[in-house]
């Protein structure tokens, strides 16, 4: 959150790394790099092609 | 520093990334100091800021943050340093919030958590130029009024532009301090804190300030709590209250401060930044080189071989001056004191001889500091922590534990002073904990010359290079099953969040990288080299005391005819082995017993402590060929191959058996053989008990191991 990763950004996956994790994601003009464990922490919607996505509330 | 004239204190602080570094140097023009905050590892730079119009300020560089939810030792430090609780350290009269313009939301957080701190803030927005060639257009003056009033001034600190205005903006705010626009909290969170503070203070007895109420919340790191003295019985029910109010009025209490700060910002920055055309990201070009699924970790691989090879290679020649340095000196020294030979001795073997062993290591340490300084303000360490985060994850270490265990195989002090780039305190720790296991150059010469002696002549070269590069791997085979044993079992962490920010490539600015270079390198001289000065003071008397002129006499009776420098060596030898440190190494020498080792190896084990690499010249004095003795010295092997137990069971036989040799070689890879070393150790994680861990732990599993390896070989051969 401290990131800048909000309910309703719009997330776009760079890349992986070579062994499959972190992922590297782009959001807000930065790219970020989350394990897939923190990366599952995350609710998106691929519906469309504007995927939105936000925490869910633990 | 109280020598400023008002005495007036202002606080750089922002993201990583921002170039907060680069502006700092900028501003201070390299008038630094380098000290330690009291009770943590986390160096506090500060250098003294010309504000231009008579006035100067003292300006103090804290580290690098993107939320006052401390985290790390390093984000506790700039939260103490802002609120004014380090004992001995005054409250900053401002706050310069560096500011990367690229990416003006995220950035802003900070500043408006800062905000609620009520200092007068001053905002340079940093890399100016990078917006200006992305199209983004930032209208200063609008942002300004926005946020209250208060001073915003676009820098390029890489270029040195707009530092004069960030000098005057600091004048500006000292002189008319503006409180920078804050947050409007929504009236249930506003509540929360309400109730909190006022808790808080009647428990405590102390007034709580409304940031100290935003920690108390928030945060579920217990820091503030715990620096407040408020219990954990009494302030359980009230947090919990407290945060159920929060989740009732539609935030989740984790969550909530981000939320109403960036929904705070996302009003001030309307309009503040229009987008027109500009050149995409030249980072994410680089990237699909440096970050592609095959060619990255190859590309990885050879930057890293290349990087850490030259660290060698261009050492090299310095070492060799200031090995031949060292000698020259000795040889000034010591013939003036001839008729003192206990002077003559401190001074050559101890003083200059000990200084001389460390220093010799001093230009590999420049260089590898060198290098991860381009790697880290290039963007490429990152990268590198990314490609490896997998490989260290699963047993508790981090992408970020590459660079330090890759640094160790050069030396472990370094690297264990670059394990402060790892956030997650665990992983520190265990990172720190390995870092000793890496075959350090130190370990270089014991294996150079058991291999040369033993080794080569009798197998061949072939099996000499299997035996070397099988010695450098050791240490990496117990590293990672200690690492998970020590997270999984030990400290008990459960995997920790990972969260990287991959930062927009650049060049880096040489003065910036050369002169934390100089940095680190001081700050090596003076923890390190005290350590192994003292010890090698030590480590000298040990074997120099007592000298009875009886000794000397006997020897040279015995052999009349002898050459004059035979009977020297010999007279050295007897020495040695009647002073304190032969006596010791005689008597514990039964310990060493299933290693094979006999006293005088014995001997040159407990005398490396200093260095490991002292062994050799140990060995050298002990076998009667003089102390100038060398890893490839001939006079050496063929004493040490020649050398056979006198007595016990294996009497006749050569000591130098290839199991013995394998065994002591084992031994090297895995002890902790190194006075500074330890020394780091318990700075770095804060107390004695770690280091003394790490110290019983890996000498017991250096004896553990020698043993096996000598029991074994010497059965199968």
């Amino acid at each position: 959150m401290a990131l800048g990763l909000l309910p309703g950004m719009i997330l776009k996956l760079i890349r992986k790394a070579p062994l499959g994790d972190p992922l590297a994601i782009e959001f807000g003009g930065q790219v970020v790099s989350l394990r897939l464990a923190e990366a599952e922490n995350l609710i998106v919607d691929v519906s469309a092609d504007c995927p939105i996505q936000r925490p869910r509330q633990p | 520093m109280s020598n400023s004239a008002a005495g007036l204190l202002v606080a750089l602080v922002g993201n990583p990334n921002t170039g907060k570094s680069t502006l700092f140097n900028a501003l201070t023009g390299l008038r630094q100091r380098v000290g330690n905050y009291p009770g943590v590892t986390v160096a506090r730079k500060s250098g003294i800021c010309d504000l231009g119009d008579g006035r100067k300020v003292e300006l103090l560089d804290l580290p690098g943050l993107y939320s006052l939810a401390a985290a790390s030792p390093d984000e506790q430090v700039v939260i103490d340093a802002l609120s004014g609780n380090i004992v001995g350290a005054r409250r900053p009269d401002a706050v310069v919030l560096v500011v990367d313009a690229t990416n003006l939301l995220r950035n802003l957080f900070l500043a408006s958590q800062v905000a609620e701190l009520g200092l007068p803030v001053v905002i340079a927005l940093n890399q100016a130029d990078v917006a200006k060639e992305q199209g983004l257009r930032i209208d200063t003056g609008l942002l300004s009024r926005r946020l209250g009033g208060v001073p915003v001034v676009l820098t390029s600190a890489w270029q040195g532009e707009g530092i004069l205005d960030v000098r005057r903006g600091i004048a500006r705010a000292l002189t008319e301090p503006a409180p920078m626009k804050r947050v409007s909290w929504p009236t249930d969170i506003a509540g929360a804190l309400a109730e909190v503070a006022a808790a808080a203070a009647a428990d405590t007895g102390r007034p709580i300030t409304e940031a100290e109420a935003q920690r108390l919340l928030f945060d579920t790191n217990p820091s503030t709590a715990e620096r407040l003295g408020w219990a954990l019985a009494r302030r359980e029910k009230t947090l919990r209250v407290a945060r159920d109010r929060v989740r009732h009025s539609g935030y989740n209490p984790m969550a909530a401060e981000p939320l109403v700060h960036y929904a705070h910002l996302r009003l001030i920055l309307e309009g503040v930044v229009a987008e027109g055309l500009g050149k995409a990201g030249r980072s994410a070009a680089v990237d699909r080189l440096l970050l592609h699924r095959f060619l990255g970790p190859v590309l990885f691989l050879g930057i890293m071989l290349g990087f850490f090879g030259s660290v060698f290679w261009l050492a090299k020649f310095p070492m060799e001056w200031i090995q031949a340095g060292v000698d020259w000196t000795k040889s000034i020294v010591a013939p003036p004191l001839d008729a003192y030979p206990m002077l003559q001795s401190l001074l050559a073997d101890g003083i200059i001889g000990g200084v001389g062993a460390f220093l010799v290591f001093l230009p590999q340490i420049l260089i590898l500091f060198l290098f991860i300084g381009i790697l880290e303000d290039s963007g490429y360490m990152a990268r590198a922590a990314f490609i490896m985060d997998r490989l260290f994850s699963w047993c508790g270490l981090n992408g970020k534990s590459f660079v330090p265990l890759l640094s160790g195989f050069a030396c472990a002090i370094p690297s264990l002073l670059s394990t402060r780039t790892i956030e997650d305190p665990k992983a520190r720790l265990a990172t720190a904990f390995v870092v000793p296991f890496m075959s350090c150059s130190a370990r270089f010469p014991v294996y150079a010359l058991m291999c040369a002696a033993f080794i080569g002549p009798v197998y061949g070269p072939g099996w000499q290079s299997v035996v070397m590069i099988g010695m450098h791997c050791v240490g990496l085979l117990f590293a990672v099953p200690t690492a998970f044993v020590l997270t999984r079992l030990v400290l008990k962490v459960k995997p920790q969040p990972f969260v990287l920010e991959l930062p927009r490539y650049q060049m880096p600015k040489s003065r910036d990288v050369l002169w934390r270079m100089w940095q680190n390198a001081a700050e090596f001289v003076s923890r390190a080299g005290t350590v192994i000065f003292a010890i090698t003071i030590i480590v000298w008397a040990l074997s120099y005391f007592p000298r009875d002129p009886a000794v000397a006499e006997r020897i040279q009776a015995a052999h009349p005819t002898a050459a004059p420098e035979v009977v020297t060596a010999k007279i050295q030898a007897a020495y040695v082995e009647q002073s304190y440190m032969g006596r010791f190494g005689k008597a514990v020498q039964p310990v060493f017993d299933p290693l094979g080792f006999d006293w005088k190896i014995t001997v040159g084990v407990l005398a490396s402590f200093p260095a490991r690499e002292v062994i050799v010249s140990t060995l050298g004095v002990t076998y009667s060929v003089g102390e100038g003795a060398e890893a490839d010295s001939q006079h050496l092997r063929k004493a040490m191959q020649d050398a056979k137990w006198s007595e016990g069971p294996r009497a006749g036989t050569p000591i130098f058996s290839l199991a013995a040799v394998l065994a002591l070689m084992v031994f090297f890879a895995l002890c902790s053989q190194c006075g500074p070393t330890v020394a780091t150790l318990a700075q770095e994680t804060g107390g004695w008990r770690w280091a003394a861990g790490s110290f019983v732990y890996m000498t017991a599993l250096a004896w553990l191991a020698g043993t096996a390896v000598y029991q074994v070989v010497s059965r199968l051969s």
